[in-house]
């Protein structure tokens, strides 16, 4: 008892709080002069798709445990959690399991790339310590997990959850996978490889509380593994660098961009570009231009203080974008897309600056709020610029 | 290796399950870590998983399970709960099945038959939650009445009577006419109903068989008339100072009952004149105790009228007031029917409408104890999360009444008094120690009664 005695959480459902939370306090002091717990996290109310609670006589409570065998235990404890904020009511639903279901499937297929590249190893000599992707993953990997520890802490565990998700689909399997990436038919660097199993495994270490079967699975199936995820002790959190948190921001918000025009412009993928940048800071492309080029399909990648003619120009804030193609502009088209978009940029000057010219509104709106209203205005007429500019430029 | 296309849950499920329990990683023992506890809220014996339950112990696992990979010693420790109304409910219902009467049946007989359900039936909640990966130490996992639990219960019970917190009282208390038992204030659902106000008339003893007068009460249990022991009347109401003093005539079985003033009844509220049953409410019980008026308990256990109804002796109370009124009527004591909407309240667990009763239960007084409870959570040496609970916990510590500890159940604790033919009885561990209490008093009686002759 001495060891255990007081216990340290007590995780319960709002209406027993007099039945049994304040029943075993007074216990608790009466009998052993001293606290049974330190923290008592009351549970949200689960509620149906119409906002009901659950109840048998209202015949909406699912049947947990067709439900787990049809979706599995992981899927379920993943839809239960995902849809429930701390203190707040749960609305269940079944497609937040299809979402669990979903999510098994994805790291699944990310196991199965994984050994794909695991059968095509070969010592190409990557200098990890200067790779942007390992780089920046590292980061992303330690800047979620001092999330996480803090949200835990706070009992916020479906937020930590939702971080974690994206760190996963996003970070891990949308960008980063996709920066490694070795060329149709390539090897991959056995240092990438070794390097992306260990990430593998620590996102399967961040997920094993929630999801503990698939986790403890995938952990396996990665490496001969001699322990087991369920009882392996958490790596220390690494510190993080904010300038390469920054850069990997830049790059996936251009590679988004570039993509975007690139398919608007009916440029297929398969079809190289000419990449010419005017940035204000040309050193914080410089980690990110080599992967940069590769996921637009760039040949080469210039730097550039002028304006280039006959190109798609894309703008992000400060910086401009113009992609040089072999393939006959349709300039025409080009125009149309310019002038339509032109028509909508000035529609959405026209109702912000309405609404920041409503005195009303200035004063009695919160600071932050006119202030972002601003940035929308700023941001308008800088891409009207931008517009007229390339027009200029189609001529 | 070839790896399936879809993700697979089942059979991975299964191995990892059995391989972490093979190995013990959900065993706790006390080591040199720091400890990370949690006790299950334990779920019912006769649960069966569902959403609440999943939320719940997800939330749990998760918690244990980082606690495990942080190097803390965690342990989870598992169990059901006995839940004496539901199980004794359930088992109840298997007998029936079998053709089994309870009411056949000793308490030790049915007792067996209890266990028997438990060991088969019960706990099948832990299995699922296992099924759910809740790392739980199942080498832990309790029953709220085994052995050791089953002595604590006792010793606790003595304790607290021993200091005082715990007695034996007749109190008015909320009585389930379908699981027979009483129920705590938490255990009753109050619910909007529409319901009818009957206003009948009673007629004043005027000593005059020529002149007659009548004083008019409401009530929405017209059912209840035959319990009544007096009417109350507010002492500065025009209408009735004239009948101060007097008497009145419960319809139907014509009992003389006196007229009574008292500030309690409000003049615009009603008629002006409330029927005072002391046995079925608790303000008129109230009344009864400051007026010495006669307890009249017109109702059984089961909810249809007692003898001492003298009509409508064994029929169901919402029978008896659907088919009082026509009779009623006939006698010329009804004067009109209205709607009305008033609160019920409800047995959580059997849903029975719920019955005010007086009746002789045990309790335990929960001023003192309550106490530092309170001030540990309002001084954060108990975190709530959200902290929002906090007021709602402060409000029902601040208001809190007595708290009624037993029940008319045979599965459960049994309360450890123990009686004599002439009613006294002693609070003990055990039958040898109720023997020795018994015989220490005697002792002292004796020796008291000799005193006094000397």
């Amino acid at each position: 008892m001495k060891y255990y005695y007081p216990t340290n959480t007590l995780v319960t459902a709002p209406e027993i709080i007099f039945f049994w939370v304040a029943r075993m306090i007074m216990a608790g002091y009466e009998y052993r002069g001293e606290k049974p717990f330190s923290d008592v996290y009351f549970t949200g109310i689960v509620r149906d798709k119409q906002g009901r609670k659950m109840s048998k006589s209202l015949g909406n409570s699912p049947d947990l445990l067709g439900l787990i065998d049809q979706y599995g235990a992981d899927a379920v404890r993943f839809g239960i959690m995902i849809a429930s904020p701390a203190g707040n009511d749960l609305l269940f639903d079944e497609s937040s399991l299809e979402q669990g279901r979903n999510f098994n499937n994805k790291l699944w297929n990310a196991l199965k790339l994984l050994k794909m590249w695991d059968a095509r190893q070969a010592d190409l000599g990557t200098d990890l310590k200067n790779d942007f992707a390992i780089n920046w993953f590292e980061n992303r990997l330690n800047t979620v997990k001092a999330e996480v520890e803090t949200l835990m802490l706070q009992f916020r565990l479906s937020e930590a959850l939702k971080i974690i998700y994206s760190l996963v689909w996003d970070d891990f399997c949308s960008w980063y996978l996709e920066w490694i990436k070795p060329g149709f038919e390539q090897p991959m660097d056995t240092a990438v490889y070794k390097r992306t199993v260990v990430y593998f495994e620590e996102l399967m270490q961040l997920l094993h509380p929630f999801v503990p079967f698939i986790t403890e699975e995938i952990y396996h199936l990665l490496n001969e593994q001699k322990d087991d995820l369920c009882v392996k002790q958490n790596q220390p959190i690494q510190s993080v660098n904010a300038e390469i948190t920054a850069a990997g921001e830049l790059l996936k918000n251009v590679i988004s961009a570039l993509r975007d025009a690139r398919n608007k412009n009916q440029l297929k993928p398969k079809e190289t570009i000419k990449l010419h940048i005017q940035a204000e800071n040309i050193s914080s492309y410089q980690a990110i231009e080599k992967i940069l080029a590769k996921q637009v399909n760039a040949e080469e990648t210039k730097f550039t203080t002028e304006p280039i003619a006959n190109s798609i120009v894309v703008a992000i804030e400060k910086d401009k974008f113009f992609i040089e193609t072999e393939k006959v502009l349709d300039a025409t088209t080009l125009r149309a897309e310019l002038l339509k978009d032109l028509e909508y940029q000035t529609k959405f000057l026209q109702s912000v600056t309405i609404k920041l010219s409503n005195e009303r509104f200035v004063q009695n709106a919160k600071p932050d709020v006119v202030e972002f209203e601003r940035k929308k205005q700023a941001d308008a007429v800088a891409r009207i610029k931008t517009i007229e500019e390339s027009l200029a430029n189609l001529n | 290796m070839e790896l399936s296309k879809n993700y697979i849950p089942t059979d991975v499920e299964i191995k990892w399950n059995a391989h972490w329990i093979e190995k013990g990683y959900f065993n706790s023992k006390p080591d040199d870590r720091e400890p990370y506890t949690v006790v299950i809220p334990p779920p019912n014996v006769t649960g069966v998983l569902h959403m609440g339950h999943c939320l719940n112990n997800s939330i749990q696992d998760i918690l244990v399970r980082r606690a495990r990979m942080m190097g803390k010693n965690a342990c989870w420790v598992p169990g059901t709960d006995h839940a004496s109304i539901a199980t004794e409910a359930k088992v109840v219902a298997m007998l029936r099945e079998r053709g089994i009467a309870k009411s056949s049946l000793t308490r030790d007989e049915f007792l067996s038959y209890a266990w028997e359900w438990k060991e088969k039936y019960g706990g099948i909640i832990l299995q699922q939650l296992r099924k759910l990966g809740c790392s739980l130490d199942w080498d832990r996992t309790s029953f709220t009445m085994d052995p050791d639990y089953y002595q604590s219960v006792i010793k606790v019970f003595n304790d607290l009577f021993a200091k005082g917190h715990i007695y034996r009282g007749k109190r008015m208390i909320n009585w389930d006419v379908r699981a027979k038992t009483a129920l705590s204030d938490e255990e009753v659902i109050y619910k909007e109903v529409q319901s009818k106000l009957y206003y009948i008339r009673y007629r004043i003893d005027t000593g005059s068989e020529s002149h007659h007068e009548f004083i008019t009460i409401a009530t929405v249990r017209p059912e209840t008339i035959m319990g009544d022991t007096a009417i109350c009347v507010n002492p500065n109401d025009d209408r009735f100072k004239h009948l101060h003093g007097k008497f009145a005539f419960v319809p139907l079985i014509n009992r003389r009952i006196p007229i009574i003033p008292d500030e309690y009844v409000e003049i615009d509220f009603g008629t002006g004149a409330l029927k005072v049953t002391p046995a079925h409410d608790i303000n008129d019980y109230q009344l009864g105790q400051k007026y010495q008026l006669e307890i009249i308990d017109t109702m059984n256990d089961d909810g249809t009228m007692s003898e001492a109804a003298q009509i409508f002796i064994g029929e169901d109370r919402f029978d008896v007031r659907k088919n009082i009124i026509p009779a009623l009527e006939a006698a010329g004591n009804l004067v009109k029917i209205e709607d009305y909407t008033n609160q019920v309240g409800y047995s959580e667990r059997t849903d029975a409408v719920v019955e005010s009763r007086l009746s002789l239960q045990w309790w335990v007084s929960m001023k003192a104890i309550s106490e530092p409870a309170l001030k540990a959570v309002m001084d954060d040496e108990i975190n709530f999360h959200p902290t929002k609970f906090k007021n709602l916990y402060r409000h029902w510590m601040e208001n809190i009444k007595d708290w009624c500890i037993s029940r008319q159940l045979w599965w459960g604790h049994r309360i450890p008094a123990y009686y004599l033919e002439d009613g006294s009885f002693v609070v003990a561990h055990s039958l040898d120690e109720a023997f020795e209490k018994f015989k220490i008093q005697k002792l002292l009686w004796k020796i008291l009664s000799k005193m006094k002759i000397a």
